[in-house]
């Protein structure tokens, strides 16, 4: 018996496949698909496609491809989480405000090469570290809470926050425009 | 030939030892793996959202491959693999809808068992990863915002129109025209 696939070179498949046209409109329907952004009856009509259209199989395909890979390239090293509210809100306010304007500033010098002799640029990696002090301060001091006084025109040294950490903060207060 | 942790042709023997008609060689399935086998692992994982069933959808297709692989015909080898695979995610589909599990998982190409990893297991390549993010940082800021933020921060597009203000039919076409040029951008390098 004639057997059609054994008689052929596995290697010579690919060039004996008929090239699926992918097309924009259907690679587009794909990528909706993909995300689950088509509607219901969408939904239905375009996986009746799938089970006869090669090339809507191989969108498909493509576009998780895509996804995938986009995904993955767009992973930051950095993320910054917010500061989980759960303290009393007169402890948590500073540290908040002061992640976030550090944040801010990070995000400022790193984009915005201002000619500072004093201060060196803040970069992502140490607004992660900012966050984590913030975090692990916070958890670590909360016997001090109750003493905290938001009134003090000092911060007690146990609650000081780095150098540049401060220095960061004064970026965010002085009048000078900030262009990205 | 590096044999993938994550599917091994049965231990057949070949279809002129055996005489078992319509049986390939675990060569040949190899073989056909190695061609195909990303396109329809990433094809499963579309349909699925969920990559162990993809992957048990992926061996069901190809032990009937194995077993049945003569019926296609060469030159429409990967549309007979298209509709098997098809077939098998939608049995499963409705396998696990009775059962009522749901769950997501996106994989992007780590081996979940030791050793070598099979390139056709791998969704997402580093070489891919790494052009993708310059064409990513190529885009026009608008439609970068709109694709990191629907793929990478997963809000649908409605939400996305709603928090930037603009109209779901901007969004719908900043994503359109993003995944457009990654797309000609990836196959014409």
């Amino acid at each position: 018996m004639n057997d059609p696939v054994n008689d052929d070179s596995m290697s010579d498949l690919a060039q004996h496949d008929v090239p699926a046209n992918v097309s924009a409109d259907l690679f587009w329907t794909a990528t909706r698909y993909v995300l689950d952004e088509l509607t219901p009856a969408e939904r239905a009509e375009f996986e009746e496609r799938l089970a006869s259209d090669e090339a809507a199989c191989l969108a498909v395909a493509n576009a998780v491809q895509l996804t995938v890979g986009v995904q993955a390239a767009s992973e930051r090293p950095v993320t910054i989480r917010p500061v989980e509210d759960s303290r009393p809100r007169r402890a948590a306010v500073w540290p908040a405000w002061l992640a976030g304007a550090a944040l801010l500033a990070a995000g400022i010098a790193v984009f915005t090469p201002w000619p500072s002799p004093t201060l060196a640029p803040v970069d992502l990696a140490s607004a992660e570290l900012l966050d984590r002090w913030t975090q692990t301060k916070l958890l670590s001091d909360a016997d001090g809470l109750d003493d905290f006084d938001p009134e003090a025109d000092v911060l007690d040294e146990t609650l000081a926050a780095p150098q540049w950490m401060v220095q960061a903060v004064r970026i965010t207060t002085n009048s000078k425009p900030l262009t990205p | 030939m590096t044999q993938s942790p994550r599917f091994s042709p049965l231990p057949l023997e070949s279809a002129a030892d055996s005489g078992i008609e319509g049986r390939l060689s675990p060569e040949e399935v190899s073989r056909a793996y190695e061609l195909y086998g990303q396109d329809l692992h990433a094809f499963l994982i579309g349909v699925l959202r969920n990559s162990d069933l993809a992957q048990d959808a992926l061996q069901q297709t190809f032990q009937k491959l194995t077993t049945a692989g003569s019926q296609a015909k060469p030159e429409s080898l990967r549309g007979w693999l298209f509709q098997v695979a098809y077939r098998e995610a939608l049995q499963l589909r409705r396998r696990e809808h009775r059962e009522q599990k749901h769950q997501r998982q996106w994989w992007i190409g780590e081996p979940v068992s030791g050793g070598e990893s099979h390139p056709a297991d791998r969704l997402a390549t580093q070489e891919l990863i790494e052009r993708l993010r310059a064409a990513i940082q190529e885009l026009p800021a608008e439609q970068r915002q709109v694709l990191e933020r629907r793929i990478h921060g997963d809000e649908t597009f409605a939400e996305i129109a709603r928090s930037m203000s603009a109209p779901l039919g901007t969004i719908l076409t900043r994503m359109r025209l993003a995944m457009e040029r990654l797309r000609k951008r990836l196959h014409h390098e």
